[in-house]
């Protein structure tokens, strides 16, 4: 059982406060999921848990110890960001191997995919690049992993495939989850924040979110 | 091992101008023969702003994948270092003997 939280964050862009009043807390168990009107900070917050992006102030912790090295292990945190992001020149069969995930459960999960098994990801759609990087992200070994607008792409069915798989995984690791489809988030989530004006506020359904105006009454 | 396959894949990336960079000087060496040692100056400064026009490369266009070898424990200066120091450490190497080869003959 693992705790990440992170507060005290405080972040400035382009000389505007975009984050300030922070408080996210995950567990190992909970699916935690962050909503936001557009350039609200979800996805810098992330980056800034991930060590990536650098704030005024932060305090980011696992188990009440401070990660004060900005690189983050993978037995810690795995992150998957808005972009593609596996080198083109890789096989679907060499990223597999590298997250040391068993290629029969990914083709048992995505049936259609085992005729790629040998192909770089040139050869891949945007949407199945996606979900080639959501699965090695999410179902790989490491305590928390960093989600960051999973679903982009990524057709219904294998969305509701996903669906299955966060809560299966959850059992293994705290998720930290942001997307735009809020619905999904909010079906997922065991615990929900908006942030709104800088601030992280815990929320606990749609009445909040509409008080809150994130969504229209 | 296989993380190792990986900072190959990154040095992949880069690789091919510096490589081909390398093979240039050490064949120019060869032909200088005995002299080979005084273009060693020129050519340490080329692939010096070869590494960098490399670092730039990367740092500019391909940067999104800085994320994947982070996901498996690189980080960026990690990566680079040991990318940057094999193949300037092999140029260095191999122009060097070569130099101290030559003059010996």
């Amino acid at each position: 059982m693992y705790k990440l939280e992170a507060d005290s964050v405080m972040l400035d862009l382009g000389g505007r406060r975009v984050l300030q009043d922070v408080y996210i807390c995950c567990e190992t168990g909970h699916i935690c999921g962050i909503l936001g009107r557009n350039g609200s900070g979800k996805s810098s917050l992330l980056r800034i848990i991930y060590g990536d992006l650098r704030a005024t102030d932060q305090s980011v912790r696992i188990d009440g110890e401070a990660l004060l090295d900005r690189f983050r292990r993978p037995e810690e945190m795995r992150y998957l960001p808005q972009h593609h992001f596996i080198p083109k020149s890789l096989s679907l069969k060499a990223v597999l191997d590298d997250f040391e995930l068993e290629p029969a459960d990914f083709f048992r999960a995505f049936p259609g995919f085992d005729k790629h098994y040998n192909s770089s990801m040139q050869l891949l759609s945007g949407g199945e690049r996606r979900v080639l990087e959501l699965y090695a992200v999410l179902m790989s070994r490491t305590r928390f992993c960093l989600l960051d607008e999973p679903f982009l792409h990524i057709m219904p069915l294998h969305v509701d495939t996903f669906k299955e798989l966060l809560i299966q995984e959850k059992a293994n690791k705290g998720i930290l989850l942001t997307d735009h489809q809020y619905r999904h988030v909010t079906e997922l989530s065991d615990v929900l924040y908006l942030i709104s004006q800088g601030k992280t506020h815990r929320v606990s359904g749609v009445g909040d979110l509409e008080r809150l105006g994130y969504l229209g009454m | 091992m296989k993380s190792y396959g990986r900072l190959l894949t990154f040095y992949r990336s880069f690789a091919m101008p510096n490589v081909l960079l390398t093979a240039v000087c050490l064949f120019s060496m060869m032909l200088r023969g005995k002299e080979a040692i005084a273009l060693f100056p020129g050519f340490f400064w080329l692939k010096v702003f070869m590494l960098g026009i490399s670092f730039y490369y990367v740092h500019t266009f391909r940067k999104k994948e800085y994320f994947y070898y982070h996901n498996l424990g690189w980080s960026k200066s990690r990566l680079w270092w040991m990318a940057l120091g094999f193949d300037f450490g092999l140029f260095l190497i191999a122009s060097l003997s070569l130099s101290i080869i030559f003059r010996n003959v």
